[in-house]
């Protein structure tokens, strides 16, 4: 792609983190093109933006505008422009306030997408953390891709799940593309470029992850799909602006259920009362969105495999059905010795039927 | 005139040959000087031996006085020398007959009243002296026990210094100990933490006993509270007894240490160790000035218990490394340099999460993932790869501990160690190895005998669970002690399936979190 000089002097505008979008609308107003104001710059410029703003402008211009895009080009860096039909995605092109250039890695697309952002809490338990996975490698598994933040807990969660269910993943950053957040999740943003998706920013490529580009960022992950699931968040959680922005762009909001006294469920409960949809796996969103093509079948129950297991694994499986338990339960309930037991453990969740909890705990695995 | 008497100096756990030989000129001027490397507490012997010589109704010789350490380039350490010092003072005064002392080992430290008072390392004297060809000893009574297994040896218990010259003198003889037999100094053995007072636990009592079988290391992780400290302190009693050769192995680094309590006997219960976790890294593999022993080595033939290992220091757990594999640790220093045994078996406990409750049905968790693998981030890798043996203890419902006692106790469970030891003895007589849990690769091929379908089944769950290939020689040899713990030939199906539970940890919390 061959960019304009119109559209190269946009991205030295979005080099420069100072220059916020009312600051573009104030400079196009002036100027009436942003290759104007470049060619013009500073003059003008004074009052439209800070003074601190201008050195920094006026140090980028210095570079020279082909050598600028030389640097984004040797980092892997495209750019997509609003207004542009070919790269920049639809969906976010018509929100409020959607970014005038989006700096990416991998691959984005105009074309009509069917997208789900899940979000939810950076301090995850391990049930959010296994339905968000399921959930997204449900949803990759029928086509949708999975939007959502690349941060620890839930969003990790739902960009693993999609990548496993060999599907697409967007992933937004809070910081510039070439400071990833967290650390732990550089392989996984790797990960998501490599198969297909993309990791993207509006924030210059060395923008380090300060608090309050997150908010700005949840507004895009939203934007980008068209419906949000929120799996788990507490009170006071960032999430919550992220359901805003959706509620602001006329998104589809889900929230997954969870334990009624779980501080994780406080806002997701809040949500599905307060006219958020309630989402128990991938099927619900792709039937409320009108996706699915035939109805989507609930997930396999694990006693219709009951009968061809060995007495012993059916012995384990019985004692499992109303409620997870302890080994030592087991023990007493099933009558089989330690020994046997643990046998039987080791086989059921090499079939994939067994859920080792924490403690040596043990729960049947209902979906197949 | 000149005397010679015999003592013994030492050197880490062994004991060298010392002659103290005094050398008394009658003159008109009092001097004393004492040569051969003495130590300040050597040193220091010049005091207590004239106050103990005078308080004994000895006369302390007037004129010039000379002592002697011979061989004169070992350094001495220690309290021992008194009463050969004063005894060769004595003779070499002509207080008493001097013929034959270079042939008795004479050991105590003496108050000034003369009475004797009991030292370190005893029994690695009487060892050596015995290994040297001499029979005869006399020593503080409250060292007496002690050496009471050493066999071939006279032991005369003496309680001052008086009772010592008079014996040697000829004048009035001390009775020699009855010296006993390793076997009757077992029967007073008895076990301190049973297992029988463990209520419910079944995975944590079979994953010991499995430990105790093949003698695999252990880590146990559970919610505060769950009882993996008493758990831990079960592992000595189910362990085989000591033989001879490691109750005086033990007994010696402990007689050396000064931590055998005055009048106790060979020690015949194996040692249980629980170092702090604020310990250093000398105190843990050893060292200090003069080269001590660590607890590593206190736990030689016993169970090195570090609870709550994440706690510990990182470059103190890495320095356990080494012993735990060579049991042996080599302690450097300017002044010494000692090799001390520690072979032993490392039980180690932790929490799941930095709050301590990640999966516990009580209280919840307040811990993020990411808190979470950092907390496990603090044991590397290669340091886990010692443990074979990797537990989820849970917490005991409350109705399990006011349940009755039906569990069973740890002579039930050491019959059958014993008898799965029993196993493994005969299965690598020639292999230079005692234990499946000191297997190399190549045992692990040629005398593991794993059947293709056990082997099949190991295959699946690596690649299935996303083990490490680490994984792979210990879970089998955890299988190899599983069947033999069934007396089994072959490692069948049922016993790596068993194996594979004793190592889910790797996977759940160490591994993928997707696993």
């Amino acid at each position: 792609m061959r960019e304009s000089r119109e559209q190269m002097c946009r991205t030295w505008l979005s080099l420069c983190e100072g220059v916020s979008l009312k600051a573009r609308a104030r400079l196009l107003a002036a100027f009436g093109s942003f290759q104007a104001a470049f060619e013009r710059f500073p003059a003008g410029f004074d009052g439209l933006v800070s003074t601190k703003t201008i050195e920094e402008l006026g140090k980028l211009k210095a570079v020279g505008l082909d050598r600028l895009l030389m640097r984004l080009e040797e980092l892997g860096i495209r750019r997509a422009y609003l207004g542009d039909a070919q790269t920049y995605p639809g969906m976010l092109s018509h929100i409020p306030d959607p970014p005038d250039v989006l700096f990416y890695r991998g691959l984005l697309t105009g074309a009509e997408e069917r997208a789900v952002a899940i979000v939810g809490s950076r301090r995850e338990t391990r049930y959010g953390r296994n339905q968000a996975y399921r959930i997204a490698m449900d949803l990759a598994q029928h086509g949708v891709t999975v939007v959502s933040g690349l941060a620890r807990g839930i969003d990790t969660a739902a960009h693993r799940g999609a990548l496993d269910g060999k599907g697409r993943t967007i992933a937004v950053l809070g910081s510039g593309l070439s400071r990833l957040y967290p650390e732990e999740n550089k392989k996984l943003a790797e990960e998501i470029v490599a198969a297909g998706g993309a990791i993207v920013s509006e924030l210059p490529p060395n923008t380090e992850p300060l608090a309050y580009h997150f908010p700005m960022r949840n507004r895009i992950v939203s934007g980008l799909a068209q419906a949000l699931l929120l799996v788990e968040a507490r009170e006071k959680s960032g999430t919550l602006i992220t359901v805003g922005h959706a509620l602001d762009q006329g998104r589809d909001v889900f929230a997954l259920p969870g334990e009624v006294d779980a501080p994780g469920s406080l806002v997701p409960h809040r949500v599905i009362r307060t006219g958020g949809r309630l989402c128990t796996c991938a099927g619900d969103i792709l039937e409320d969105m009108g996706w699915a093509e035939h109805p989507v079948p609930q997930p396999e129950q694990v006693q219709m495999a009951l009968p061809m297991l060995p007495p012993d694994q059916q012995a384990i499986c019985l004692a499992l059905q109303d409620e997870d338990k302890g080994f030592d339960e087991l023990l007493a309930v099933t009558g089989l010795g330690t020994a046997g037991i643990n046998t039987a453990l080791t086989m059921l969740e090499l079939e994939g039927l067994l859920e080792p909890l924490p403690g040596r705990r043990f729960k049947l695995r209902r979906h197949a | 005139m000149l005397a010679r008497t015999l003592c013994f100096a030492l050197v880490g756990i062994q004991g060298e040959p010392v002659t103290v030989e005094a050398d008394v000129t009658q003159s008109n001027s009092f001097q004393f000087a004492m040569v051969g490397l003495p130590d300040a507490a050597v040193k220091e012997s010049r005091e207590r031996v004239f106050s103990a010589l005078k308080n004994s109704g000895f006369t302390p010789p007037y004129g010039r006085t000379t002592v002697n350490l011979s061989p004169a380039d070992l350094r001495k350490e220690g309290t021992a020398f008194d009463l050969p010092i004063a005894v060769a003072i004595i003779a070499a005064s002509k207080q008493m007959r001097a013929v034959g002392l270079e042939n008795i080992l004479l050991i105590g430290e003496l108050a000034l009243d003369g009475r004797l008072a009991p030292v370190h390392g005893a029994l690695s004297m009487v060892i050596a002296a015995r290994e040297r060809g001499y029979t005869q000893v006399i020593l503080p009574h409250q060292n007496a026990r002690e050496v009471e297994a050493v066999e071939g040896m006279e032991v005369y218990p003496a309680h001052s210094l008086y009772e010592a010259v008079m014996h040697l003198s000829g004048q009035a003889p001390l009775s020699a100990q009855i010296q006993k037999s390793y076997e009757e100094c077992l029967g007073e053995q008895h076990i301190t933490t049973d297992m029988a007072q463990v209520r419910g636990q079944h995975t944590a009592r079979r994953a010991l006993e499995v430990a105790a079988a093949g003698g695999h290391n252990l880590l146990m992780v559970g919610v505060p509270g769950s009882g993996k400290t008493m758990l831990a302190r079960c592992l000595p009693g189910i362990l085989p007894q000591m033989t001879r050769e490691e109750a005086f192995e033990t007994t010696r680094i402990y007689s050396v240490s000064g931590l055998l309590s005055a009048g106790a006997g060979l020690m015949t219960e194996r040692p249980f160790r629980t170092p702090h976790h604020s310990a250093s890294t000398p105190a843990l593999v050893g060292g200090g000035a003069t080269a001590r022993p660590g607890e590593v080595s206190l736990a030689h033939n016993g169970v090195l218990f570090l609870d709550e290992m994440p706690e510990y220091a990182r470059a103190v757990l890495e320095a356990l490394r080494q012993p735990l594999e060579d049991g042996v640790v080599t302690v450097s220093r300017v002044r010494a340099h000692m090799q001390y045994l520690s072979r032993c078996m490392l039980v180690a406990s932790m929490n799941p999460c930095p709050c301590g409750y990640y999966g516990s049905r009580v209280k919840p968790c307040r811990c993020g993932s990411h808190e979470i693998r950092k907390y496990l981030d603090r044991i590397s890798g290669p340091l886990l790869d010692r443990i074979d043996l990797q537990v989820e203890v849970d917490a005991v419902p409350v109705e399990e501990i006011s349940a009755k006692a039906n569990a069973e106790d740890s002579l039930t469970v050491r019959a059958r160690v014993v008898a799965a030891r029993q196993r493994q003895l005969e299965r690598f007589r020639g292999a230079n190895i005692r234990t499946n849990a000191q297997m190399e690769g190549k045992h692990i091929e040629e005398l593991a005998q794993v059947t293709p379908e056990a082997l099949a089944l190991l295959h699946r769950v690596m690649q299935q669970m996303r083990f490490s290939m680490r994984a792979y020689g210990r879970l089998i040899k955890v299988a190899r002690t599983i069947a033999d713990l069934r007396d089994e030939e072959r490692v069948e199906v049922p016993s790596m399936a068993e194996a594979i539970q004793y190592r889910r940890i790797d996977a759940k919390y160490w591994g993928d979190q997707h696993a």
